[in-house]
């Protein structure tokens, strides 16, 4: 089973002294179906605040810390060591058409029967949420999904051409949109990121009245062969998590066009990013900053034993 | 449809009944205007003017020139309630109060009105106004709504006897109590003699109740809470009320950059240094509490709060997320909720309700618009809707194509004909609509109220609309025995 | 009590203060415009009036000419201009708007009556009026406030923070004025003890209210020393920095708190040195030299009361 050890770098430098600084991380990855985090620290510079850890409303592990001191600069080193199993994948229970999943749903959720506690869990992802409004484009959204989600079609399959679908028709453009490009704006200029894809995948499955939710983790890239593997060179990613009755939850990445398969690590879940941004905050001073954000995720052997306790031995 | 809310019948009179007469309760009153030369009542009414003009309640209308200060219209004749309608009332407004403040801790940790299947669950989960941030926080006493302003009509029965219904929960800020509170000793100041001739039941001790109802909401184990008003600042259309409550309550005033969390822990700057905040009663909207947890851009609000918030650390009055149970889309259930969690039958009834939502009632309420009210489902304070019998064709047709764009958003109620007080308008004495609105306080294991509430009247002749934004005005209101 | 409703009383006691101050200097200079034979530069006193509030660079980007009404104009009205008795008496009333719970009726209804009266007044509207009067009128406005403020106001933490601000202030005004117009009436070299220009000297006493004082304290010809030692050292003159910061002191010592001990002495010491202080002592280190350390004393010590009491940044 793969280990992994992610290096995860933010440094905010401002303009001018930054008088209190308030901040919540989600950069402890959670353990969940399939993954266990073996070990983490988060180092937070300047060191002098206070910090309190707890567990969010989606069972996300979060940080909240708080700098009282003047500082310039504020750097949060987050270390982490994750073991991952590679996903088993609902072959058999996923060919069941997409529309069961539509229809236990709409049953549960409209009050036409009895709420069962899975489609109440998968309800909170079902609907519009502040960064995926279903308003106005929801019908071209909707129309977009159709032409995966054909009648009949198994769920997986749909959600897998689906992914493919936005894969081949945006254009991944770093430069093209910011954390605050609406899902609207993405659909019609057709490129962006993985958090865009995320989204608008998001958007175009509720809108057909699935549930679906937003992952925000890392994923392995490998160096071309023969190089050494580039430190910093890896990002934070997104992908999509899509509910299925009588499965559960599952992942597909539509930026990379696959399903995630043991190199992908989750860090936390959402209705979308604002539920699950690596770190928010709110400050009193600082004027303009820059931000640099380096993301490191390095292969620990085949199941390989951490280095401390091989050195014990 | 009861025959009480047919459209087009004649409206209940509060001072007459059907054949001309006084009714009992009006009769002192009538016979005191008798006596009184109109000039004297003139003068009196220019004397209310000013008076209310120098203590400065004014009210910001949404929209007007750059913001204006504008007076409300106070009527000087008073409404006056029975004591043995006004039991009946109270009992009915502490039911529902409980029902939904039982309905708020359910929908926030169990969820048993959801499996049940007696409420549809895209009814909350699809509603901008449940919030995830309070699933499974405990509040103080599971109490959601501990001030509760509940919007009640009364409409002409068959039988020649007024109904009340309820037109609308106000859970999350409801205004208006300062008014209320001012218009009694405007009268009292004006009309002395006037309370000789009744035994009017007193209201001035709101502030006490409110300060009880938030000090018994105090985070467990606090002895001797600090208890603080929150207002978005001096520019909210509220301000005057805020202000006057927390002068009233002896509490301070404060704004969000008057306060930090560390650790968990909400404090105040004072000149003295940080003191700790346990109960807020916040005039502010969910959206702008704390700009961590929710609109990162509001500077109104503090870092932290819902921390401390779901640490239990402090008490916020109300609680987030009651908005979930005072919206339009979810109004239809209310009765609902008070046979669901207190096996109940419901004492006030709720106005006959279309969902625009479901297929039928929308065939019917399309069929039948110059009728109907309609409302959007998260609208507030009589914008977006469509009062159809006072519309222009035009009007209504514009209205059916925003409607058939998302039905969904709307309901529909019959055009109530509320009931009518006299009011002296520019010709003399005329019948005007009015409404009621208590306020419900809820903490620890009471539920009161001062008796009456804030009536409201619409100044226009045959208008509808009573909300202050839009030309109403207020009367004083009288529980007498 | 809250640090924000402290910081409000305190600013719009600071601004009024301000305001009145502002026509006490415009005053003088309108009224040594006016008499014959002074005007050895003309343009001096104008451009001294823009020196005490540090306006001249602002003053200069306008484009406008150096001439009495435009720098009347400038400093009473002009809404760029954040110093300008207009502007000051704007934020004092936003100030007291913002705590207006906490205000009496009187203060409230003064503060509030006063905007109203300036708040529409135009440069043309003002061409059109008798400028004395209208001094008057502000010095006046702000004599009722303070007036009404100890007259009404509850004498409670709340009271003295708006006296903080009105101190402060005008010790701050008090220097500024003595320092630019002394040296601009003395140039360097001359003797101190001479009195090279009644008129002037009499002005300036005029404008801080001193006149009068002078003869009864003196009994004598107006020196510049002597303008001086009145105007810095004499606690009992209202508007000295002796007296000022006999007030200042006495209030930190009601409203101290646990982080205060650092601005309290650093008060005391400044108090110190002009209760125990010489004017001997004073020019032997340079009258400007020694106001200008006064003014940065001052200054820093308004940035204390601001951390310690009405916009503590940081948390304990």
């Amino acid at each position: 089973m793969p280990l992994y050890d992610i290096a995860h770098d933010t440094i905010y430098r401002y303009d001018s002294a930054v008088l209190l600084s308030q901040q919540l991380a989600h950069l402890r990855p959670r353990d969940c179906v399939g993954q266990h985090c073996l070990a983490h620290t988060l180092t937070i510079e300047p060191g002098e605040g206070r910090r309190r850890e707890r567990i969010d409303f989606f069972g996300n592990p979060v940080t909240a810390f708080s700098l009282q001191a003047p500082h310039d600069t504020l750097a949060v080193h987050a270390r982490s060591r994750v073991r991952v199993k590679p996903s088993t994948w609902p072959e058999r229970a996923g060919s069941a058409p997409w529309e069961l999943a539509r229809e236990h749903l709409r049953k549960g959720l409209s009050g036409h029967a009895p709420l069962q506690d899975d489609a109440r869990d998968a309800g909170q992802y079902r609907f519009a949420s502040p960064f995926i409004p279903l308003g106005d484009p929801s019908a071209r959204l909707g129309d977009y999904a159709l032409r995966s989600f054909r009648p009949g079609r198994p769920m997986v399959e749909a959600l897998l051409d689906l992914a493919s679908r936005i894969h081949a028709d945006f254009r991944f453009d770093p430069a093209a949109t910011s954390v605050a490009t609406p899902v609207a704006e993405v659909f019609e200029r057709r490129c962006g990121v993985c958090q865009d894809f995320s989204h608008l995948m998001i958007a175009c499955l509720r809108a057909i009245g699935l549930a679906a939710r937003y992952v925000s983790g890392y994923l392995l890239t490998e160096p071309p062969p023969g190089q050494p593997r580039l430190i910093g060179a890896d990002a934070s990613h997104a992908w999509v998590a899509a509910w299925c009755p009588g499965v559960g939850w599952v992942d597909v990445d539509p930026t990379n066009d696959m399903r995630p398969d043991g190199a992908h690590v989750t860090l936390a879940w959402g209705r979308d990013y604002g539920d699950v941004c690596p770190l928010r905050g709110v400050i009193l001073g600082g004027g303009g900053h820059r931000v640099e954000v380096a993301v490191t995720v390095t292969p620990v052997g085949s199941g390989a034993l951490p280095q401390h306790a091989a050195r014990e031995r | 449809m009861s025959e009480a809310t047919r459209t087009g019948a004649t409206p209940y009179d509060e001072m007459h009944s059907a054949d001309g007469a006084v009714r009992p309760h009006y009769q002192p009153y009538e016979r005191w205007l008798h006596e009184m030369p109109r000039e004297l009542i003139d003068r009196k009414r220019s004397e209310a003017d000013i008076a209310f003009h120098r203590v400065g309640i004014t009210f910001n209308v949404y929209g007007a020139e750059g913001g204006k200060e504008r007076l409300i219209p106070f009527d000087l004749l008073p409404r006056i309630i029975p004591g043995s309608e006004w039991r009946e009332l109270e009992r009915g407004l502490a039911q529902r109060v409980r029902a939904l403040n039982a309905f708020l801790a359910d929908i926030y940790h169990g969820q048993e009105i959801l499996r049940a299947g007696r409420i549809p669950a895209d009814q909350i989960l699809d509603n901008a106004q449940f919030r995830p941030e309070m699933k499974g926080v405990d509040v103080p006493g599971g109490l959601y709504s501990m001030i509760a302003g509940i919007d009640l009509v009364r409409a002409a029965g068959a039988d020649g006897r007024g109904e009340f219904f309820v037109l609308e929960d106000n859970l999350r800020v409801p205004s208006g109590v300062s008014y209320l509170l001012e218009n009694r000793k405007m009268m009292m100041r004006l009309f002395p003699d006037l309370f000789s001739r009744y035994h009017v039941q007193p209201v001035d001790h709101y502030p006490d109740l409110l300060l009880e109802t938030l000090r018994a909401v105090a985070p467990a184990g606090v002895v001797d809470p600090t208890v603080v008003v929150m207002t978005p600042g001096a520019h909210n259309s509220a301000y005057f009320e805020h202000s006057f409550l927390a002068q009233q309550m002896g509490v301070e005033l404060v704004e969000g950059q008057d306060m930090f969390v560390q650790d968990d822990v909400l404090y105040m700057r004072t000149t003295q240094g940080p003191r700790r905040v346990d109960v807020i009663y916040r005039r502010i909207d969910d959206d702008f509490l704390d700009p961590l947890a929710f609109r990162a851009d509001s500077m109104l609000g503090v870092p932290g709060l819902m921390r401390a918030y779901q640490a239990g650390h402090v008490t916020l009055a109300n609680a987030v997320g009651t908005g979930v149970a005072d919206d339009k889309s979810i109004y239809p259930y209310v009765p609902e909720m008070v046979r669901f969690y207190l096996g109940e039958e419901p004492v006030l009834n709720n106005v006959p309700t279309w969902m625009l939502r479901e297929k039928d009632d929308l065939a019917y309420v399309l069929d039948r618009l110059p009728e109907l009210v309609v409302k959007e489902v998260h609208g507030a304070g009589g914008y977006g809707m469509l009062v159809g019998p006072a519309s222009t064709k035009a009007q209504i047709e514009d209205f059916r194509q925003r409607i058939l764009a998302a039905p969904e958003k709307y309901i529909a109620q019959p055009t109530l004909s509320l009931s009518t007080c006299p009011t002296f308008v520019e010709a003399g004495i005329a019948p005007r609509h009015i409404d009621l609105r208590p306020f419900v306080l809820s903490g620890g294991k009471q539920i009161r109220m001062v008796p009456g509430g804030l009536t409201r009247v619409a100044l226009k002749e045959g208008s509808l609309v009573v909300n202050s934004s839009q030309g109403g005005g207020t009367k004083d209101t009288w529980v007498v025995d | 009590m809250l640090s924000r409703t402290a910081d409000h009383l305190y600013w719009m006691a600071r601004y009024t203060e301000r305001a009145e101050n502002t026509v006490r200097m415009l005053d003088v200079s309108y009224r040594m415009s006016m008499l014959p034979g002074v005007n050895g530069d003309g343009h001096a006193d104008w451009r001294a009036i823009l020196d005490i509030s540090e306006l001249s660079d602002a003053y200069a980007r306008t484009g406008r000419p150096l001439s009495p009404r435009d720098v009347i104009e400038f400093v009473l009205l002009d809404r760029d201009n954040l110093s300008s008795v207009w502007n000051c008496l704007r934020a004092a009333r936003e100030n007291a708007h913002a705590v207006r719970g906490k205000l009496t009726s009187e203060m409230w209804e003064t503060t509030n009556t006063t905007w109203l009266e300036i708040r529409d007044l135009t440069p043309v509207r003002l061409q059109d009026m008798d400028l004395g009067a209208f001094f008057e009128w502000v010095k006046f406005r702000s004599h009722l406030l303070r007036g009404v403020t100890v007259g009404t106001m509850f004498h409670d933490d709340a009271f003295q923070f708006a006296r903080l601000g009105t101190f402060l202030e005008r010790a701050d005004n008090t220097a500024r004025l003595l320092d630019v117009k002394y040296h601009a009436l003395m140039p360097a070299g001359e003797d101190v003890h001479n009195a090279t220009d009644y008129y002037r000297w009499g002005s300036l006493l005029r404008s801080v209210s001193a006149f009068e004082t002078y003869r009864q304290v003196y009994r004598d010809v107006i020196t510049p020393h002597k303008v001086a030692e009145l105007l810095m050292l004499n606690d009992a003159m209202p508007r000295s920095l002796h007296a000022c910061l006999d007030e200042i002191v006495d209030i930190l010592g009601q409203v101290a708190n646990s982080r205060s001990c650092e601005t309290t002495r650093k008060a005391g010491a400044l108090h110190a040195s002009l209760h125990y202080g010489s004017m001997d002592d004073i020019f032997a280190v340079g009258l400007h030299e020694s106001l200008e350390k006064f003014l940065a004393c001052i200054n820093k010590l308004g940035d204390r009361i601001s951390n310690d009491f009405l916009m503590p940044v940081a948390t304990p």
